[in-house]
């Protein structure tokens, strides 16, 4: 096993440590059948092993191994066992004590180590290409409308980014997929000394188009229409209370990037978890609302307070994302 | 770092900005009333917030941008404009560095900026005068200048706002004083030529006339100046002009324009009659100082008209004495009470005059106003002086803006108190506070025929109905900053506004200054949020 795949695998066990029970399938060959419960190593032996006793003298020789973890590739020895007890051989009676049958056992030359049938490259796209996805990132949105700045001192819109969706369609390189993608966010600030936040919530569903340069690593465009919200407040000195104020609008991103898998199996076939990191930036587009903020609390505003018109808020312009991408 | 790195890098932790008025607290100094505006200077932002009613609890702000460093804010006495002196950037590092500059707001029909004066240097004393044509500036101790000129000034002809202003340097006497008051006469009739307004400067030791004739050069006017040093008084010091006071020529006595000066701590009063000036003299006029002891350190003085004729009228202690400034004899009449206030309330009380004058007399050191008829002051024994006893001293005496009560008067108790006085009547009407000391506003144009009394920083005032004498007790829910009263920029209506600055924030509790109600008012707040950005 080279020092990548070592490193492949290990990222993979990671990955699948966190996601439970899928973790046990990972070593399966795709469409290779589920093996029996593996049978006792005794099974081999003309004789069964007695169990290890804790009374055993010590001076009966090495103790014996622990049973190996059974692996993939014990699999096969255990079908070559099974081969070998199609046609059994009657043995001798052994009358020698158990223990010297399993020395005997131990020093039985091994077998030649077998390759990870998830390291043979099968040359195909497969999961490479075709898969369910999930995804986390960071948002950077750059939003230059004047209703942000009693919101953001830099014009800057950060924004966490959860996704998920599933290819649709796959022909040779290309393929589509379909994506729901949530972005949100919070900004803090002060307007001439008042505090202020805006909360920002960006829901889209996106149809994204891809071309793999290579099985990991492929480019892609994605539309992604949606609606967005926004949710302000400032705390007001000469109300003496906070005024609020929420809207939807219609809202589309439009973006281009770039995503390289890297933790999974080189096979295309493998059903084995994949991690990803892309990178893509575009416009993100949302319609304007009025912002006109009004107390939060009625039963503490002045009467017939006015509300605090501060124009017009709409959250769009140029933004880059970073996510982190797990496909099955 | 390489272009495109540093460009993704502003593009990840946020580039651009917001214009830097967000960042700044709201700060101003006291706001002025127009007549049918607020202004309030915006500081940080260089800008003034014109508050304007289009209609019954409207508000709508415009904001102007006025000069750096705003040193002054004032109305026109006729509340039609708002001066806006700044001192712009200084030191200059660039030509595009803005200068000190006077920057001239109207309001009418829309608040909008008419007229930008710039200078060289800074200049933070501001006068305008009463009959709007005329604005000075000048040099203070707050103009911080390498070198320093104390008496230039600055003329602004605002009757000719094509013209530039005028600098000039006003001569002091040669004793180093500095302008420090300023007068503007009406016009006066001079002997040998057309008549003009003068501007009276007192400096700390001399007065000076400014010929503000609009017919004559800036060489011309510089050159005339007049200037009448002031004598040293009883005490061998050198004198200095507390007050300065004025009349027009009355041709059917004989009698020519004449100036009076009142010093701070003499006993003599210093008459200036203006008369002909020499052969080959430069200027169309001259003065012939005169002093006139009356008898002991006079509170005021003022010129009226007697049944004798005009004399110079000089509150000294329980005393009134009567100059004659065309002989000097001075006549003595005993007041009763030692007067410190003398206002002339002859238009008030017209029906009443038989061309003499009447005044009003008051004292901030006894409980009684006075109302003298000076048709009688000197061929009567009682000097035509009546007395009401008020109950309070009278700290000030304050006009009714506007044609609407014209004999009413407001005095202004040391207690706190204040009286609505009905000179016509000889009743005055006291209106008792709860013992804070209230701030009195009116409308600018006096069109609301209301008073307005509030406490600033608390939440209770009060509109008064000139005509029924009711007061409305009226709250707001925040406290108060200051009160205006404002004509509507749309119908005949009328808006009153409760300014509120608080934390930074300028809001506004909005009233029907017709019929002001609790119930029916409007709270508008962010008032120093609009106009920060530019799409």
């Amino acid at each position: 096993m080279t020092d990548r795949s070592r490193f492949t695998s290990a990222l993979v066990l990671a990955f699948a440590g966190t996601c439970g029970t899928h973790a046990l399938a990972v070593g399966e060959p795709p469409g290779a059948a589920v093996p029996p419960p593996v049978k006792p190593a005794a099974a081999t032996t003309d004789a069964p092993s007695p169990p290890p006793s804790a009374s055993a003298p010590a001076d009966a020789g090495p103790a014996a191994p622990p049973a190996p973890a059974r692996t993939a590739a014990d699999a096969d020895d255990d079908e070559t066992a099974q081969d070998s007890d199609a046609s059994p051989a009657v043995p001798p009676a052994d009358t020698s004590p158990p223990v010297m049958l399993q020395a005997k056992a131990v020093v039985r030359p091994a077998a030649p180590e077998q390759p990870n049938p998830e390291s043979i490259d099968d040359g195909k796209m497969g999961t490479h290409q075709t898969h369910w996805l999930v995804s986390i990132g960071w948002r950077q949105g750059f939003v230059s409308n004047s209703g942000l700045d009693p919101f953001s001192e830099n014009n800057a819109v950060p924004q966490f980014s959860l996704g998920a969706g599933r290819t649709l369609l796959a022909d040779g390189n290309l393929s589509l997929v379909g994506m729901a993608i949530w972005d949100v966010g919070m900004l803090e600030s002060s307007a001439r000394g008042a505090k202020t936040t805006l909360a920002v919530n960006r829901l889209t569903l996106g149809a994204e188009g891809r071309y793999h340069f290579v099985r990991r690593l492929y480019a892609f465009g994605r539309l992604a229409p949606g609606a967005l919200n926004w949710s302000a407040s400032l705390e007001d000195g000469v109300a003496g209370l906070t005024q609020t104020d929420s809207a939807w609008s219609f809202a589309g991103d439009l973006s281009a990037g770039a995503a390289f898998e890297f933790a999974g199996a080189e096979r295309g076939a493998s059903k084995r978890p994949r991690a990803w990191i892309a990178f893509d930036g575009g416009y993100g587009w949302a319609g304007s609302s009025k912002l006109d903020l009004k107390p939060e609390n009625e039963a503490e505003a002045p009467v017939r307070a006015q509300p605090l018109a501060l124009g017009e808020l709409a959250v769009r312009g140029p933004f880059l994302r970073f996510s982190v991408s797990g496909t099955y | 770092m390489t272009k495109p790195y540093s460009l993704l890098c502003l593009l990840l932790l946020g580039c651009g900005g917001r214009p830097e008025g967000w960042d700044h607290g709201f700060v101003s100094s006291d706001p002025v009333a127009l007549d049918n505006a607020v202004a309030v200077v915006d500081r940080p932002m260089n800008r003034a917030l014109v508050f304007t009613s289009k209609g019954s609890l409207d508000l709508t702000t415009s904001m102007l941008p006025v000069g750096q460093d705003v040193t002054k804010v004032q109305a026109s006495p006729d509340g039609k404009r708002l001066f806006v002196l700044s001192r712009g950037i200084s030191p200059r590092r660039n030509p595009g560095d803005e200068r000190p500059r006077l920057t001239l707001i109207d309001t009418d029909p829309t608040p909008r900026v008419v007229r930008t004066y710039e200078f060289n240097d800074p200049l933070s004393g501001l006068v305008l005068d009463e009959q709007n044509e005329w604005a000075v500036l000048y040099v203070t101790t707050q103009d911080s200048r390498p070198v320093s000129n104390p008496n230039e000034i600055v003329l602004i002809d605002l009757a000719h706002p094509e013209r530039p202003h005028i600098p000039m340097t006003v001569q002091n006497g040669g004793a180093g004083g500095r302008p420090q008051k300023f007068l503007f006469t009406s016009a006066l009739t001079l002997p040998t030529a057309a008549p003009r307004r003068l501007l009276v400067v007192q400096t700390q030791n001399a007065v000076t006339l400014v010929d503000l004739s609009a017919d004559i050069d800036d060489a011309t006017r510089a050159a005339t100046q007049i200037t009448v040093p002031m004598p040293l008084n009883q005490a061998n010091q050198s004198g200095a002009p507390a007050e300065v006071v004025f009349h027009d020529a009355d041709p059917d006595r004989g009698l020519g324009a004449e100036l009076a000066v009142r010093l701070a701590t003499d006993t003599n009063v210093m008459l200036l009659p203006i008369v002909a000036p020499t052969d080959g003299a430069t200027r169309p006029y001259r003065v012939e100082p005169n002093l006139v002891d009356v008898g002991g350190l006079p509170s005021s003085v003022h010129f009226v008209n007697t049944d004798d004729g005009i004399r110079l009228a000089a509150l000294v202690g329980a005393n009134a004495v009567l100059v004659d400034s065309a002989t000097s004899n001075t006549t003595l009449v005993g007041l009763s009470k030692s007067f410190t206030g003398i206002t002339l309330v002859t238009d008030a009380l017209a029906g009443e005059s038989d061309g003499t004058d009447i005044a009003l007399l008051w004292s901030n050191a006894a409980p009684t106003i006075g109302l003298w008829n000076l048709g009688r002051a000197i061929g009567s024994a009682l000097h035509g002086v009546e007395t009401l006893d008020i109950g309070a001293n009278v700290q000030t005496v304050l006009d009714v803006p506007g044609p609407n009560f014209p004999t009413s008067k407001i005095l202004v108790g040391t207690s706190g108190d204040f009286f609505v006085l009905d000179l016509a009547a000889r009743r005055s009407a006291p209106m008792v506070t709860n013992g804070n000391h209230y701030s009195l506003t009116f409308a600018p144009d006096g069109q609301s025929r209301r008073l307005w009394a509030y406490a600033p920083q608390g939440y209770a005032f009060s509109s008064l109905d000139l005509d029924t004498l009711n007061p409305v007790s009226l709250t707001t829910q925040r406290p108060i900053w200051q009160v205006f009263d404002i004509a509507q920029s749309g119908g005949g209506g009328r808006t009153a506004i409760a300014l509120h600055n608080v934390a930074g924030n300028l809001g506004a509790t909005v009233f029907d200054a017709l019929a002001p109600d609790d119930g029916t008012t409007r709270f508008y707040s962010g008032l120093a949020y609009g106009g920060l950005t530019d799409d």
